[in-house]
């Protein structure tokens, strides 16, 4: 197997060149997003190089429970980010999405990782922590759409949830049309994006993969488990956070609380 | 005759606004009555009060012989139809909305039967909203609602949109309810003449 071509850091600056394009346009339809996109690539360099950097530690250890704690630490920090994107309260949303992001991964890496691939080691950070995050970066972006159609929605559309209320046989009920509408936004686009795997787009994890050294048919059976772990992951959030965060944003008479987006 | 519903010194404003001190009525099963008033007045507030939508600073409400309160407002909620203030629901047709309440066959039966009595049967299950006036559109909301055969109909300001002669097919239609409980608000002397009783705000 070939050894992967490494990167000096010359040539990794000289593919920043390139964003001169992009910012170019920007500066010429006069679009106020520069200061934004220079930002963005300077946390972005600045987190992964930090990643790099800790993930060397992480996979030398690989301890079970460093393993976890640094999962639990994504869920958090996707949880605080869903919150904040959505433009909800904290004080409501902090636990329902922490435990449906707990309870999404632990599904999904018992299943995938123990019984799918049977591993000996589930917790192996080689494993653990990318297909972890593979999920929740997903799932994350997936939940903000899912969850700011539904508290949008319900907000803007609340004659017709008080009406379902009193019209119809059940809360349940009343919610389902606001539901349904969030599953849709929320997951359409991944639907859209696995029905076109492969034709337009080639998946990040498959292309490292390969340039890894490994071979296409490997990459690809695991890019097709990570697809399947990824829809999952991100259906399970998006429900679980709904239902969860169903028990905090409505008071004891059914009411929508007032102060569920941040103000 | 037993009373449907009980309030019994009901204090109710909003920062800035009375809408009512230490009011009491009972309403009668089988009555109709109108809280009227001009707009503004919180007619309206009172509707959403009995639905648990406005929590009172002070009063007890009863409703069909439960204390309306977080345990008993799910089964208080299913004593009830509500027809709200000019019917503008994000919905499209009179499918989306037998969809939404999830009628059975029986229902749906039912709301092509209040649609016939309200005049409305022209406008069908598949034809949009877009497409019919307002008064329509409410008319069809409240054959729906009817059609879900609850013992407490809430109406508010159920003939706004109306011309006399659907104001005529809906008493007509409400004739044919003898044993339903009505309240309403309204200000228009037709409906007010037609309730058995008016609370003036």
């Amino acid at each position: 197997m070939k050894e992967i071509v490494d990167i000096g850091i010359g040539s990794l600056a000289l593919g920043f060149l390139l964003m001169v394009i992009p910012i170019a346009g920007f500066i010429y339809f006069k679009v106020k997003i520069v200061k934004e996109t220079v930002i963005a690539l300077i946390r972005m360099v600045m987190q992964l190089s930090l990643v790099a950097f800790y993930l060397e530690y992480i996979f030398a250890w690989n301890n079970a429970w460093v393993n976890v704690i640094w999962v639990c630490v994504m869920i958090l920090v996707g949880t605080f980010t869903t919150i904040k994107r959505a433009g909800l309260t904290y004080r409501f949303f902090i636990l329902p999405f922490a435990i449906s992001g707990f309870i999404s991964i632990l599904i999904l890496d018992a299943f995938f990782l123990g019984f799918v691939i049977h591993l000996d080691y589930v917790f192996d950070a080689r494993y653990f922590i990318p297909i972890s995050g593979m999920v929740l970066g997903n799932a994350l972006n997936h939940n903000i759409v899912g969850i700011s159609n539904y508290f949008g929605r319900l907000t803007k559309e609340q004659d017709l949830y008080y009406f379902l209320l009193v019209n119809g046989d059940s809360r349940k009920n009343s919610l389902a049309p606001f539901i349904r509408s969030a599953i849709k936004s929320g997951l359409n686009p991944l639907i859209a994006t696995m029905s076109v795997i492969g034709l337009i787009s080639l998946p990040g994890m498959m292309t490292g993969q390969i340039l890894g050294g490994s071979s296409p048919m490997v990459a690809i059976k695991y890019q097709i488990l990570i697809m399947l772990a990824i829809f999952v992951g991100c259906s399970l959030n998006l429900m679980l956070s709904i239902l969860l965060a169903n028990r905090f944003a409505f008071d004891s008479f059914g009411r929508i609380k007032a102060n569920l987006f941040k103000k | 005759m037993g009373n449907m519903i009980k309030c019994e010194k009901i204090n109710l404003s909003f920062p800035g606004q009375l809408i009512c001190k230490d009011l009491s009525f009972e309403v009668f099963a089988g009555e109709s009555i109108c809280f009227s008033g001009p707009s503004g007045k919180g007619k309206s507030s009172l509707l959403k009060v009995l639905m648990g939508f406005i929590t009172p600073q002070s009063g007890n409400i009863q409703i069909d012989g439960l204390e309306l309160n977080s345990d008993t407002i799910a089964a208080i909620r299913n004593k009830m139809i509500w027809l709200p203030q000019n019917s503008n629901l994000p919905v499209d047709s009179a499918n989306e909305l037998s969809d939404l309440l999830q009628m059975n066959a029986e229902q749906v039966e039912r709301f092509q039967q209040f649609q016939d009595q309200l005049g409305v049967r022209e406008c069908g299950f598949d034809k949009s909203f877009a497409e019919i006036s307002g008064g329509q559109k409410q008319r069809i909301v409240l054959a729906a609602c009817l059609s879900l055969d609850k013992p407490i109909i809430l109406l508010d300001e159920p003939v706004s949109a109306l011309d006399d002669h659907s104001i005529d097919l809906l008493f007509a239609t409400l004739n044919s309810l003898p044993d339903k409980t009505i309240v309403s608000t309204s200000h228009n002397k037709k409906w007010i003449d037609y309730c058995n009783r008016t609370i003036e705000l």
